[in-house]
């Protein structure tokens, strides 16, 4: 497409112009455009401007011939001392996904690392374009929810025990709804680094895994969308300030779900509030030309509510009528500063944040719980020389909160839980209005050292505090970590690591009413060792053994402690152990111009022992052999369709005996076997996913449709009893699910 | 805590259709109630006692024993599903010919049943200060049965209150009568309702079967259970544990094939009180 602009006369016929990407308006740098006819040939700068001056009048054929793009060609008429200034938009010959600039890295190896870009986090398939549920695509993640999403369970350790990170700071409702969509916007991610066990000393308070969320800059261009998808819709807007280096983003998305369900209602019951959620995100990026330093702040909320009249008490508990209603919500701020000079660099960020959770529910929950969160870390590295790189870090966190509650005695859903645990004659416990804090400083030092041509190893140590308000004092954790890598050559590289991670207890854990102030911190052992092969330009097949051993577990007890002169129960205390082990594998193709995809295999155990002396048992999401295999290819005209297989083992789950009836409630509680004592049939699942592209020249039209479960086959998900457990049926999983979306990007 | 949410979903989603046996036919040796008399057992000057009468059926006539137990137990913990009682963790408590229960607290056999009661659930001794907070708060006597008939069994639990004097004394709320699309269900059985049609039940609670709490009226709830046919919700209320009214009409399809059946209603008004009626009609 050619669109002129001017003609300025001057002593020489000449032409430029600047070529830019249709559809995208992204300036394209290093393109080369030619007059064939005259053997001129000029190359465009930074700006996607390019010249070319001293040319004969008259009409010649301009052409542009750059990988990755449609050839280009256009007659221009050159009259005599006339300087002819042009706007090329070449189109692009296969559509991908937009690259993303992620600041302020510091350079650090770990151990166990899959980084996945702006392309595979929206375009895999089976993930409905949302980017953290890719994350369960990676080896070591288990599948807890039937349409992705849900508890965070990697490496077999516990939900609560693997944290997802923003820029650093822990995001505290991943999902809307626990498992519909993320909390935050896809399309403002840069990257996820998954480092599901042996990471570094940076990252503490957690004994999994680590989902490390890194924001996309705001792009200094201005770029935006629309979409739609038949969940919610969203919008966003980014690009300069007109001030150099100063660049904005704002993204915000709502529900639609609510439009459709809020006429819905039974006999049973009625919508007071049909769920609904919204999100949005501010951000601002300020990186001055030529300077060291570079700033940032983001600022995200993200609210869900959900209300229900239940009129009819529920079969299971006569007493479950009444009002229910629950609302998340969250408002977070992160300024970030950034050096980088020479040998060394800074890296800041300051964060505050807010938590408001409500839910009642009849007259037997009601809940509120206020939160004040902020932190400060800060890491400075300094290269030494080629051999050596030291660290150090600082990471304070706060959180003070008031709550108060009323609800069933047993609490929250614990690992290794029966349903038993919350059924309708559990007592009620009130727990006045109360303030609490949790502080966790944290100070950590690292070198990295290579000890001879391709051998690094990586020793660190981590010193953390944990501060209770209504702890008599503090427990202090040392966690040495040491990691080493081999670089035995080219394509050959081995790998292993070793270290203590340790956690603080949270949320109603460090309340006297539901859990119990004086918990220990838990305590993790990891260890693992593998090999990585690169035997061709952009594949990587990986091998990795882990071993982990867990203590400090906090589990339920029946034991009573002695509170100003009473006993009273104790609730939780820390005899829990556990032991995880197990091999992945990842084959993966990185990302190019059109293919990505990846066969990942697990295969593990994940074990543990309530008290000492019990003994071992199933962990809840044990998952023995896990396959997932995904792939995306590009075709020409816009069209991109991709696929996700999964074979996972099936759910464990506790099996019945029996049951007893209870009179006051006319219910039945069952007798249950061991736990976790017996395993679900297999699941599997073929998700497909197609993509068309329209471009225009300022714009982009997208359709998605993700289909789950493409075959329809229905894997079984649990088992449903009847009132007295005598008898039982399978419960299938999703049948074939649509998600359909539309996005016009310009 | 996310608990609430969970719950909360369990809950609504149990009452979702599957093709398990429901609760509300009785087709089974079944236990459809337990009720003590008096409805709360108060201790004052002296122990209390209560009697307690189980709503035990078998639909083929099979003749029902029953065998009850006092359990001890710590206060306020539910009693665990697996718990030998009646058996090696009860104490065997006196019944009449008809399997009504007498359970005395103030026998000496009932002795460790309160050693039991103000102990934490490790066996920590309770001060005395927290004995009389448990006592004024109100905790449970459970006392566990166990009925065969014709070769079934069922066992179970009933959880009487217990408390201290103070709020005044709760009694067994009563039904007087069943409406079948408001016309009363004759008691003596010789109601007649078409086979094959859905029809609307109301039951009709006594007068004062609504007492005070001190707080507000009481909120009736109520549970249908039939021989045959189908009940569209095992349950309903009045007034729905946060206030609001509800219906506590419910819908029966009746059988398709003709003969008699029986038609049970039992009213709870959440405080322990527990009544029941029953009906028998002629499908024709």
């Amino acid at each position: 497409m050619l669109e002129v602009l001017i003609a300025v006369t001057l002593a020489n016929a000449g032409l430029s112009g600047t070529v830019l990407e249709r559809g995208t308006r992204h300036k394209l740098p290093g393109i080369e455009v030619s007059v064939t006819a005259l053997e001129r040939s000029a190359v465009t700068d930074a700006e996607g401007r390019f010249s070319l001056e001293d040319l004969p009048p008259g009409e010649h054929e301009v052409v542009i011939a750059a990988p990755g793009y449609l050839r280009f060609a256009s007659r221009e008429t050159l009259t005599d001392n006339e300087q002819l200034e042009v706007v090329y938009r070449i189109e692009r010959e296969f559509s991908s996904g937009l690259e993303a600039t992620v600041e302020g890295e510091r350079e650090r190896q770990e151990l166990s690392h899959t980084r996945l870009g702006p392309a595979e986090l929206s375009q895999t398939a089976g993930s409905q374009g949302d980017a953290l549920k890719v994350v369960e695509d990676l080896p070591g993640v288990a599948r807890t929810s039937p349409i992705g999403g849900g508890p965070l369970v990697i490496r077999g350790s516990n939900a609560v025990d693997s944290g997802v990170f923003l820029d650093g700071h822990p995001i505290p409702l991943l999902y809307h709804f626990y498992a519909l969509t993320s909390t935050f916007n896809s399309d403002l991610i840069g990257a996820i680094d998954y480092l599901p066990g042996n990471f570094g000393v940076e990252h503490g308070d957690f004994t999994g895994g680590i989902v490390d969320v890194k924001s996309r800059a705001a792009r200094d261009e201005l770029h935006g969308y629309v979409k739609t998808s038949l969940i919610d819709a969203g919008a966003l807007l980014e690009g300069n300030m007109g001030i150099a280096g100063l660049n904005f983003a704002i993204a915000g998305r709502r529900s639609l779900i609510d439009l459709v369900l809020r006429s819905v209602s039974s006999d049973r019951f009625s919508f007071t509030t049909a769920p609904q959620y919204y999100d949005a995100q501010v951000r601002l990026d300020y990186h001055p030309p030529g300077s060291a330093h570079s700033f940032s702040l983001l600022g995200l909320i993200s609210d869900d509510q959900l209300g229900l009249l239940v009129s009819r008490p529920a079969d299971a508990d006569p007493n479950s009528s009444g009002d229910a209603f629950n609302e998340n919500k969250f408002s977070q701020l992160r300024l970030r500063h950034g050096y980088h000079s020479g040998n060394f660099s800074l890296d800041s960020s300051l964060f505050a944040g807010t938590q408001y959770t409500y839910a009642r529910y009849a007259s037997r929950v009601n809940e509120r719980i206020n939160e004040v969160q902020t932190a400060l870390r800060s890491t400075a590295s300094y290269r030494f020389s080629d051999v050596v790189t030291g660290s150090i870090g600082l990471d304070v966190n706060n959180d003070h909160f008031h709550y108060h509650a009323r609800a069933p005695s047993s609490g929250i859903p614990r690992e290794g839980d029966t349903r038993d645990t919350f059924r309708p004659d559990q007592p009620i416990v009130d727990q006045p209005e109360t303030v609490g804090n949790r502080f966790n400083p944290a100070l950590w030092s690292e070198l990295r050292l290579t000890l001879f041509r391709g051998f690094t190893v990586t020793p660190g140590v981590r010193f953390d505090a944990f501060s209770y308000m209504q702890q008599e004092s503090p427990s202090f954790t040392v966690s040495p970590r040491l990691a080493a890598r081999w670089e035995l050559s080219e394509t050959v590289a081995l790998k292993a690591g070793v270290g203590i991670y340790t956690q603080g207890s949270r949320g109603a854990d460090m309340t006297r009413a539901f859990g119990n102030p004086d918990l220990l911190p838990q305590r993790a052992l990891q260890t693992s060792f593998g090999t990585e092969l690169r035997p061709i330009q952009g594949v990587l097949f990986s091998a990795e053994g882990f071993y982990k051993r867990l203590d400090h577990i906090p589990v339920r007890t029946n034991a009573s402690v002695v509170v100003n002169g009473q006993p009273v129960p104790e609730n939780v205390d820390n005899a829990g152990i556990g032991r995880v082990y197990g091999g992945e594998f990842l084959l993966r193709k990185e990302l190019t111009d059109r293919l990505f995809g990846w066969i990942s295999y697990t295969l593990s155990r994940s074990e543990r022992q309530d008290a000492r002396g019990q003994p071992w048992r199933l962990a809840d999401y044990d998952q023995t052999h896990n396959v997932t295999a995904v792939i995306s290819y590009e075709l020409p005209h816009g069209w991109q369709i991709g696929g996700r297989f999964r074979f996972i083992s099936g759910n464990v789950y506790t099996p019945v005996l029996g049951s007893r009836y209870l009179a006051s409630t006319d219910s039945y509680v069952a007798i249950y076997g061991q736990t976790n004592s017996s395993r679900l049939p297999p699941f599997s699942q073929l998700d497909i996913r197609v993509d068309k592209t329209w471009t225009f020249d300022h714009w982009t039209l997208n359709l998605f449709l993700d289909l789950l479960n493409a075959l329809n086959h229905r894997s079984i998900e649990s088992v449903a009893y009847s009132y007295d457990y005598a008898n039982h049926q399978s419960v299938q999983g999703l049948p074939i699910f649509p998600s359909i979306g539309l996005k016009g990007e310009f | 805590m996310r608990a609430a949410l969970v719950v909360f979903v369990f809950v609504v989603m149990a009452g979702c259709s599957n093709n398990l046996p429901k609760q509300s036919i009785v087709d089974k040796l079944r236990v459809l109630a337990v009720q003590a008399n008096p409805a709360e057992l108060v201790v004052g000057d002296s122990l209390p006692a209560a009697t307690l009468t189980a709503l035990a059926i078998e639909p083929s006539g099979a003749p029902i024993q029953l065998q009850w137990a006092l359990c001890p137990l710590p206060a306020n913990l539910p009693p665990p599903a697996s718990l030998d009682c009646p058996g090696n963790h009860g104490i065997a408590l006196p019944q009449d010919g008809s399997g009504v229960a007498r359970l005395d607290l103030a026998d000496p056999n009932a002795q460790p049943f309160w050693d039991v009661l103000y102990r934490t659930a490790d066996g920590t001794p309770l001060t005395d200060e927290q004995r009389a907070s448990t006592l004024a708060a109100g905790t449970t006597a459970v006392a566990g049965f166990s009925s065969t008939a014709g070769g079934e069994e069922l066992d179970g639990f009933a959880q009487v209150p217990l408390r201290s004097v103070g709020a005044p004394i709760n009694h067994n709320p009563s039904l007087v009568g069943l409406l079948v699309n408001g016309a009363e269900l004759p008691a003596d059985g010789s109601g007649v309702l078409a086979a094959g049609v859905k029809v609307r039940l109301q039951p009709v609670p006594a007068s004062d079967a609504k007492e005070d709490t001190g707080n507000g009226l009481e909120a009736l709830n109520f549970s249908f259970f039939a021989t045959d046919g189908d009940i569209s919700s095992l349950r309903s209320t009045d007034q729905t544990s946060t206030g609001e009214p509800a219906d506590s009409s419910i819908d029966y399809t009746t059988p398709d094939t003709t003969g008699s059946v029986r038609l049970w209603v039992v009213i709870r008004d959440g405080r322990g009180g527990v009544g029941w009626i029953t009906r028998t009609a002629q499908v024709r």
